[in-house]
């Protein structure tokens, strides 16, 4: 299986190198980078926990799907889990495709998907020095989201 | 009399205070009834228990999926990836 968590940061150009196909016409990257706010206050720090053999199972499934409803070339996805700083990469998604239209879609497609379905955690620290888990919404169950 | 693995995680790993343990179950329950016994064991876990799903063997589930003998259970709080 290709490794879609990693503990090490980032290397965005390496995605883009990965999706990189004679036939596509075009490369829709998104990056997440850690941000120094958050509802909770002021953040130093994003922790980033992931349950790692689900997570990549349910991202494998995720990318299927988005190929099944776009004609894409290729599809790149990496998160990072553990402690990270202002600005580092924590999640990065590359897809290619002949044109751009459908590459932007399923771009978008799949990075939402990731922050709904992915058992994949975050912990905001904070500059007051508290800790703060985020809590978004229950993950979401395959068989209602068709896949 | 079903064992299996219980895995706690974020919110409900430092709840617990532990990434997993191995427990026995009584015959015939389906997720709802094991996460009660696992609730029992933990009473720190009542407070998010709302916000948490199950997943068996790595599949998000029902609450009237049958436990069997050896599967891995695992609490997923509210996530908020990316």
């Amino acid at each position: 299986m290709i490794r879609r968590i990693t503990r090490r940061p980032i290397d965005a150009g390496r995605l883009i190198r990965k999706v990189t196909d004679k036939s596509a016409g075009g490369i829709v990257l998104f990056v997440g980078t850690v941000r120094n706010t958050s509802e909770a206050g002021e953040v130093k720090g994003i922790f980033y926990e992931a349950y790692k053999e689900m997570a990549e199972k349910r991202i494998e499934q995720i990318e299927e799907e988005a190929k099944k409803n776009w004609p894409i070339k290729k599809i790149a996805v990496l998160h990072r889990v553990g402690k990270l700083k202002l600005s580092e990469i924590s999640v990065a998604v590359a897809v290619s495709s002949a044109h751009r239209k459908e590459a932007f879609e399923a771009c978008r497609f799949i990075i939402d998907r990731i922050k709904q379905d992915a058992p994949i955690w975050k912990k905001e620290l904070l500059k007051t020095g508290t800790e703060k888990w985020v809590e978004g919404l229950p993950i979401s169950n395959a068989a209602s989201t068709g896949t | 009399m079903p064992k299996i693995k219980v895995l706690y995680w974020a919110q409900a790993k430092e709840a617990v205070g532990k990434r997993s343990e191995i427990i026995n179950l009584p015959d015939g329950l389906n997720v709802a009834n094991a996460v009660d016994a696992i609730v029992k064991r933990h009473s720190e876990l009542g407070r998010i228990k709302k916000q948490i799903r199950i997943a068996v063997n790595k599949e998000v589930v029902d609450d009237d999926h049958k436990i069997r003998d050896g599967d891995e259970l695992a609490l997923l709080p509210a996530v908020a990836g990316g």
